[in-house]
């Protein structure tokens, strides 16, 4: 019997899907190719890979409509699993590096000149990711963990003659090994009591033995971890921080792909080896939760900076996606991807704003939006289209992805948090639309930053977000269902 | 199984033993001549002895010291896959294919650094 | 005899890894808390020896004690630091590293369940090398083809913060 060829190929075989066509395998591919490319060509062009990095992504977006779905397999022996939830996911961070890259574009004005592995790095970040919303077993989870990691601090502190990007890569670095250090810790000891690295096997053994402490520790090791990678409160401090100094494209990658990669690793724990301690699990997340909704609400309030503010506002919108987790009913795990879907939109659409109208590297205050109604009307209504589905006002997605959340944590008895969560978003509102009184209502402030123009190009990616915004909102219920569809392969 | 290291526990010790004992010996006999702050000073051919006694190194240095750990770690996964080739080759090029994947991908890494000028000292 | 040898050589490097770890914590000289740091390092694989992990031991000491703490002595030469001239009293942060230390100790305690018998995974038999090759080329062929790509992100990340491009202008005038 040839053990090693059939632990590389899949198991469970109804469609001819070998390992070579997995979609991050290609990504991987496209973005070695764009590095030889970068570093072989003969004439010093960054307009050329910008493009080609776009492009590829585009094309790696439409070719995802083409994903056999419906289908359940495994590759490399378990290591790797095929399924909706990873469509889904794998899906998300296609947008947002599409949208990233489109948006590093306009850097190239901010002292990027002539290192174009700026548009390249997103790609090895993306693969990462898509081999976390894969994970199986919980060594290839850390290294793609720790690649896009390593990936999201070398774009942190790319502009490293800015000291506000340079410290966020500092503080990036510190917080990411401090992270790392409990993850493969809580790993370790689940290692030692259970006895595999396999999420079907631990599960197994984790099931047999969960009045184990040991087992206890180990868990609440690992969601620390997560926790920090997701910026949920009380491990979030890192996030106004290196939001503000990153250039704003990351800080947009960060918000978005990060997170949403370290929603999908903590729901392939909760579906695969932490099944068997969920009443433990949930402990934990709800007091995240509670505590990121308020830290992250409250904490908002009182910031002058556009892009501090998004750092709070993405600890409590993690804060919303843990609740809907700790639900831990399948309307629950439904309405958090709606969420996260809403989410990623309505924020990239922000920061492309935030992006486009800020030439400056560094800070983003909120005088500097002064007047821009006036100056720029259309700029100021798309930032307030995504303003308003991230406070959660009533025709856009963010409301329906509160509201779902909200009604799947009610089924389930948690009248606290729903008020809780119904409480700080309700407070959120004020620094959401302090940003759209600043826009609308404000005097221009004289020798302001505000940049001159935009592209077609750059307006295109603003508008499309825009609109899929109102979209996803218009019909919730379709766009549910599709979801639904997609993860329990109907 | 832990017999086979007893030696090299002797050795470790005896080591131990000779570099604590030189240490030793010279604090107990360097206490018996006459010091002074003269004859602590390093001898420069006579001349008295200027500057930092540890300068500041280049960045260079740990530029290159950072790629030799990166390509250090590849070299950390060949002795495994040395000691176990010759058994798995038998059963598949899997094991072949494996490794001359990761050697090409970090031959990427290392083309990079050769037209991106790391390795060059002058620039 | 068997038994005896391996404690006594656990209780050497034990002793060793803890006195020099506190050297490591207490110098004052950020030259010699390095160098009690590769100590720390040799004595833990020394330790991972007494356990019969024969590769991670001297994995350990090849890359941890020779290549690692390298970085660490050209970051303190690069920074030309001196001594540490005085030692500021930082009761608070003392005693909150006191409190994480005692928490860590105490999830092993506790957690790992000291003086409990527990079925341990049992140890491989033979060459440690032989078998961790085969898991790595078989069930973790996915982790290690990725290692690759991080290892590549690495160097590039490497060179993009770190090497001083002189031609700048040049640059931009093709940018």
């Amino acid at each position: 019997m040839n053990t090693v060829a059939t632990t590389l190929f899949l198991q469970k075989s109804q469609e001819p899907m070998q390992w070579w066509n997995l979609p991050e395998v290609w990504w991987i591919f496209v973005g070695i190719l764009l590095l030889l490319l970068e570093m072989l060509r003969p004439r010093r062009n960054s307009a050329s890979i910008a493009k080609a990095s776009i492009f590829a992504f585009a094309v790696m977006l439409i070719a995802s409509l083409g994903w056999p779905t419906g289908l359940e397999t495994t590759f490399f022996g378990g290591a790797y699993q095929w399924d909706g939830l990873a469509i889904f996911f794998k899906r998300i961070f296609l947008i947002a590096g599409l949208a990233t890259t489109w948006m590093m574009r306009k850097c190239e004005a901010q002292g990027i000149q002539g290192r174009d592995e700026f548009y390249i790095l997103p790609w090895f970040a993306v693969a990462a990711m898509g081999f976390v919303s894969s994970v199986g077993d919980f060594v290839t989870g850390f290294v793609s963990i720790e690649l896009l990691t390593v990936c999201s601090y070398i774009m942190v502190a790319f502009y490293r003659s800015d000291r506000f990007s340079l410290e966020a890569g500092a503080k990036y670095l510190v917080i990411g090994a401090l992270s790392t250090a409990f993850l493969v810790f809580g790993i370790t000891i689940l290692f030692g009591t259970g006895g595999s690295l396999r999420f079907d096997q631990l599960a197994n053994s984790l099931a047999s033995g969960h009045q184990d402490p040991a087992v206890t520790m180990g868990v609440v090791l690992v969601l620390v971890g997560v926790g920090f990678k997701l910026a949920a409160a009380p491990f979030h401090w890192w996030a106004p921080d290196v939001y503000h100094g990153a250039p704003t494209p990351v800080s947009a990658f960060l918000a978005v792909a990060s997170k949403a990669a370290a929603v999908v690793f903590l729901l392939r724990l909760l579906i695969g080896p932490f099944a068997p301690l969920w009443t433990q699990c949930q402990q934990v997340l709800l007091a995240l939760a509670g505590a990121s909704l308020l830290v992250g609400n409250l904490g908002a309030l009182s910031q002058r900076d556009v892009k501090r503010v998004m750092g709070y506002s993405s600890v409590s919108h993690a804060g919303f996606i843990l609740l809907g987790i700790s639900a831990g009913s399948q309307p629950a795990m439904l309405s958090v991807c709606y969420y996260l879907l809403a989410y990623t939109l309505a924020t990239l659409l922000v920061f492309g704003v935030i992006c486009g109208m800020i030439d400056k590297t560094g800070g983003s205050l909120m005088r500097q939006f002064n007047g821009l109604a006036q100056s720029r009307p259309g700029v100021a209504w798309l930032m307030t289209i995504g303003m308003l589905s991230l406070a959660g006002i009533p025709p856009l997605s963010g409301f329906f992805g509160k509201w779902f959340i909200f009604a799947s944590v009610w089924q389930e008895g948690m009248y606290v948090m729903v008020f809780l969560a119904g409480f700080t978003a309700v407070a959120s509102l004020f620094y959401y639309l302090a940003i759209v009184r600043h826009m609308f209502f404000e005097k221009p402030a004289d020798g302001r930053a505000i940049s001159s123009g935009l592209s077609f190009g750059y307006q295109l990616l603003l508008v499309v977000l825009a609109v899929a915004t109102v979209a996803v909102g218009l019909v919730p219920g379709a766009v549910q269902r599709a979801i639904y569809a997609l993860i329990f392969n109907l | 199984m832990m017999q086979e290291y007893f030696a090299a526990l002797v050795q470790v010790a005896a080591a131990a033993v000779v570099a604590g004992g030189a240490l030793a010996a010279s604090v107990i006999l360097g206490k018996i001549g006459a010091r002074s702050k003269a004859k602590d000073t390093p001898y420069e051919c006579g001349l008295n002895p200027e500057g930092n006694s540890n300068p500041r190194f280049s960045v260079k240095f740990y530029l290159i010291a950072m790629l030799f750990i990166l390509f250090d770690i590849e070299i950390v996964f060949l002795y495994p896959w040395a000691v176990v080739y010759a058994d798995m080759v038998k059963e598949s090029w899997v094991i072949f294919g494996s490794m001359a994947l990761f050697q090409l991908i970090l031959a990427v890494g290392f083309v990079y650094e050769f037209k991106k000028g790391a390795l060059d000292w002058s620039r | 005899m068997e038994s005896f040898v391996s404690s006594l050589v656990f209780w050497v490097f034990a002793t060793g890894l803890v006195a020099f770890s506190v050297l490591t914590v207490a110098g004052r000289s950020p030259v010699s808390s390095a160098m009690s740091l590769v100590a720390t390092m040799i004595f833990v694989g020394g330790i991972l020896i007494t356990l019969q992990a024969y590769f991670l031991g001297m994995m350990q000491v090849m890359v941890y004690a020779g290549a690692v703490m390298v970085l660490f002595l050209f970051i303190i030469m690069l920074l030309n630091l001196d001594q540490e001239s005085v030692r500021k009293k930082a009761w608070v942060k003392a005693l909150s590293g006191v409190a994480l230390c005692g928490g860590l100790f105490w999830i092993l305690l506790g957690g790992l369940g000291l003086g409990q018998s527990r079925p341990l995974p049992p140890v491989p038999q033979g060459s440690d090398i032989r078998d961790l090759g085969r898991l790595l080329f078989t069930e973790y062929l996915l982790p290690f083809e990725l290692t690759a790509v991080l290892l590549l992100v690495a160097i590039v990340g490497v060179i993009l913060l770190c090497h001083q491009v002189r031609d700048r202008a040049a640059k931009k005038g093709g940018a």
